[in-house]
């Protein structure tokens, strides 16, 4: 029998699991910023709930939580938010109490459950959010994903939504879809859709795996990865799948989140897919077809070949050389990987050298967001973590399952600093963290976030961060561009700054944040000169824009001051 | 290719060495006198050693010796041996650290600059491998290491100092691993012509590591050459897709492992044999004997002797064979 048990154990030979331990960190790097985000989700009236479903056979889906949108529902200028619920696999229904929630934002930093009002539905089990004023109508429409493909897409009529997923022509082929984007891909200003999607997995199918002989949730690398989907917009609010035409749909690879933008400043709008436990993908967009450039441009996988974990995405020039870098959430053990365009696409992954890799090893990463947090124009890096084995502390001791969310100051010497701990009370909400966006919530010229949380309450933490710089913030609107203006790229120059910001129609984890552009100026009293690229359109330059508020700029018109919430701009 | 992936036959000699450190407390005595302790400890070990897994159960019997021996040598071996199988650095660099440096021997070193680049404290990898690098200049493992931390640190002059002072022991020892890496610096210094001889020669001694064929085809790209670019993504695509294949099957193994046992250990003898017998599909010699084994007892059990004879008589007929 003891022969009979070692035989049995060499079948485990190749079954080496390793992971890092989330570990005590070095003091945060105090870089004479305190900042302080504010846990303000009671006060605000934000009483979400995620509720996912929980087996013990550990469905890979109940662990990947869901999304959220910060976004201008009703055109007051005050962005509201939109949470994504997931409720029960294989069921009909979702349970009472784990339906989709609309709040509209008050405009003094306050919320409104207007779910009922507004005839938010809520299908099959959610995952992610998108929003994009699909029939240029002004009023910016919301996509919703879910594991079984059964997305909707509701059709904002200024109070409220229809679904009109079927006369789109959005038709589902039941495969599990995560993160979603609008774009104009092809530049005829209507937006496109880009879904990001995940594997075959079903109820009916799942592989067991195990750590230390205790179930864990799966990894992917156990099913067949989904191709991602590409619907092309023809104007009228009707769609088609163009995958294959255009070329995304030769390459499958486990796709959690999105990261849209123009990666190589050509003009026209390119999309990062962060696969997890595979090659990540940049889709270089040629005259609306795409190339995979990430191999060549050293984005696919670690800087020493490895496929990593991703689970988030976002682009930013974080160094201000002109060009968008990216940074990719992932796996606990590997660092938030932060690609550094130096040349025209060709990256370095420098976390370790810029001070990310530390304490990103110790987080297993999803949603994260560049966002200037204290108005000095860099943009900094929120990451929201949480592990995915719930079992994690007792079966290994090597970490633990809610994992604090981490903030990066950007120095603005290319560096960052992990300032988590000297960042106020809601980086010391600590829960297993997924979706995450930001955006102005409460009107001050600061950027907000709200995050969700796996199984927990949504978390809105507002910005008190004082000192902090000035700022100005623009709402675009295009006319021959698509209305959202996603894809516009607007340099404004400052003294002798430059800084370099870009409307994206999607970025971190199953969410997407604010459309409005946020201008951290430090001291600097107005923006001297503002250029705005707009998607397909000519470019407008507008100087001597004041600090401290926030403008509407119609494509082609002069900016026009306005207070968030205060009064409707019609469309 | 990871760091990690570089330096763990390093680790895993670990307990080997180590061995003449002091034992002020006695505790290695005291552990001998303790015998079903040391039985433990030896069994602990034999198992590791054997399949390089360790049961909860077995580390926290582990923790619960260290915790009254923790001066014996067999103890402090064992205990690191367990914690790196188990992927804990932060134990490892906190039981190294609480050590004075200037009493760490050379391979506890080595192992401490481990935990840090695991730990992705690259500045302090480094700070304990110059010493060592420059005591012992020839040394692959510590030169091959310190690249790595600069690399990592985005010191790519200073990462390639330490390759080339060890190049021909790179070369001749066939370390793929670093070749890659010296490649991915000239490509950093943008000397794209000798980062693909440099890549080549790595595709070359490894054609199965995609990380060489990713690192050759960025290099190609740069060059100009999209062909023979598009060639080694694809090769490296393709070995990615066996790796994961691998890792696949290697965990469906440790499922079925577990299943098999419940089965067993419930007396649910049609489970066990349909389980054996799907395992026998990819099963080699020994494994194979045992599962006929399990065939054996559970139609035994069921009372089908026929069908029970016939998976003896295969075992049988594999034990011979052996």
């Amino acid at each position: 029998m003891r022969l009979f048990r070692h035989l049995l154990l060499t079948f485990m030979l190749s079954f080496l699991i390793s992971c890092t331990p989330d570990q005590p960190r070095p003091p945060s790097a105090d870089a004479g910023q305190r900042f302080n985000f504010v846990d303000a989700t009671k006060e605000a009236g934000i009483d979400f709930a995620h509720i996912p479903t929980r087996t013990q056979t550990k469905w890979l889906p109940e662990i990947m939580g869901s999304g959220v949108a910060v976004t201008d529902l009703n055109r007051d200028g005050a962005p509201d938010i939109l949470l994504v619920n997931s409720g029960a696999l294989g069921a009909d229904a979702r349970p009472s109490g784990a339906g989709n929630k609309l709040y509209i934002n008050n405009g003094d930093g306050t919320f409104a459950d207007k779910t009922e009002e507004w005839k938010l539905t809520s299908y099959g089990y959610g995952q992610g959010v998108a929003v994009g004023d699909v029939d240029n109508d002004g009023w910016t429409d919301v996509f919703l994903t879910t594991f079984e493909g059964d997305n909707r897409l509701l059709r904002n009529t200024g109070t409220g939504f229809e679904d009109i997923t079927r006369t789109a022509g959005l038709v589902s082929d039941e495969k599990w879809a995560t993160s979603a984007g609008f774009f104009d891909y092809d530049s005829d200003g209507d937006l496109d859709l880009y879904v990001a999607r995940y594997v075959d997995f079903t109820t009916s199918n799942p592989h067991k795996v195990y750590r230390n002989r205790m179930l864990i949730y799966s990894t992917p690398l156990y099913y067949t990865a989904v191709p991602d989907q590409l619907w092309q917009n023809d104007g009228t609010g009707k769609f088609r799948s163009v995958g294959e035409a255009v070329g995304i749909s030769k390459v499958a690879g486990n796709g959690l989140a999105l990261a849209i933008g123009d990666i190589d400043s050509d003009g026209d709008q390119d999309v990062y897919v962060a696969n997890d436990s595979d090659a990540n993908i940049l889709w270089i967009n040629d005259a609306g077809k795409f190339r995979d450039a990430a191999p060549t441009a050293g984005v696919a996988y670690s800087e020493m070949g490895q496929e990593e974990g991703s689970m988030g995405a976002d682009m930013s020039d974080t160094d201000a050389n002109g060009r968008p870098d990216i940074a990719v959430s992932n796996f606990q053990e590997e660092p938030v990987s932060l690609y550094r365009q130096t040349d025209p696409l060709l990256f370095r992954e420098l976390s370790d050298a810029v001070g990310i890799g530390q304490t990103s090893r110790q987080r297993l990463s999803f949603g994260l967001d560049f966002f200037d947090a204290n108005n000095d124009g860099f943009e900094d890096l929120l990451v929201a973590n949480g592990h995915i084995e719930d079992n994690i502390e007792t079966n290994t001791g090597l970490g633990i399952f809610a994992q604090q969310n981490t903030l990066f100051l950007n120095l603005g010497d290319g560096k960052f600093a992990d300032v988590s701990d000297a960042a106020g009370s809601a980086l010391k909400d600590i829960q297993v963290s997924r979706g995450l966006a930001t955006g102005d919530l409460n009107g001050d010229g600061a950027l907000d976030f709200l995050v969700t949380n796996n199984g927990g309450t949504a978390q809105l933490a507002f910005n008190r961060t004082d000192p902090r710089g000035n700022f100005v913030m623009l709402w675009l609107e295009g006319k021959t561009s698509n209305r959202n203006a996603i894809g516009a790229r607007v340099t404004a120059r400052i003294g002798d700054r430059l800084l370099q910001r870009e409307v994206m129609g999607a970025q971190s984890y199953l969410s997407v944040s604010d459309f409005r552009l946020h201008f951290g100026l430090g001291s600097a009293e107005k923006i001297d000169e503002l250029t705005i690229h707009w998607p397909g359109g000519a470019p407008q330059i507008i100087t001597d824009l004041a600090a401290g508020k926030f403008y509407y700029i119609r494509q082609g018109e002069n900016p026009v001051p306005f207070v968030p919430g205060s009064t409707t701009i019609a469309p | 290719m990871r760091a990690g992936a570089v330096f763990l036959p390093i680790l895993l000699c670990f307990g080997l060495f180590a061995a003449c450190k002091n034992d002020a407390g006695g505790d290695s005595a005291r552990l001998r006198a303790d015998a079903a302790a040391f039985e433990n400890l030896r069994r602990i070990k034999s198992s590791m050693d054997a399949t390089g897994t360790l049961p909860n159960e077995d580390f926290e019997i582990l923790r619960t010796i260290n915790a009254r021996y923790p001066q014996a040598n067999e103890t402090k071996q064992t205990y690191r041996q367990a914690l790196m199988l188990r992927g804990n650095w932060t134990e490892i660099e906190r039981d190294l650290s609480a050590i004075p440096f200037e009493q760490l021997t050379a391979d506890e070193r080595l192992a401490l600059a481990q935990s840090f680049g695991k730990l992705g404290k690259y500045r302090e990898m480094a700070a304990v491998l110059e010493p060592l690098a420059e005591a012992e200049p020839g040394s692959v493992a510590t030169s091959g290491m310190l690249a790595f931390a600069y690399f990592h640190l985005d010191q790519p002059e200073k990462a390639a100092e330490h390759l080339d002072s060890v190049w021909e022991g790179i070369v001749s020892g066939k370390k793929v691993d670093e070749i890659i890496l010296r490649g991915l610096i000239y490509l950093r210094q943008k000397n794209i012509p000798r980062a693909i001889e440099i890549l080549k020669q790595a595709v070359e001694l490894n054609p199965q590591s995609s990380a060489a064929h990713n690192a050759l085809s960025r290099a190609y790209s740069q060059a100009g050459n999209e062909e023979l670019s598009k060639m080694h993504i694809a090769k490296a695509r393709e070995q990615y897709e066996i790796s994961a294949a691998s890792t696949f099957a290697a965990t469906r193994r440790v499922d079925q492992i577990y299943q098999l046992e419940a089965a067993w250990k419930n007396k649910n003898y049609p489970e066990v044999i349909a389980l054996a017998n799907e395992m026998l599909r990819d099963a080699d010699g020994p494994q194979k004997s045992v599962l006929y084994q399990y065939i054996f007892e559970s139609q035994k059990a069921l009372g089908n002797e026929a069908e029970a004879n016939k998976a003896l008589e295969a075992a049988r007929s594999l034990q011979q064979q052996k």
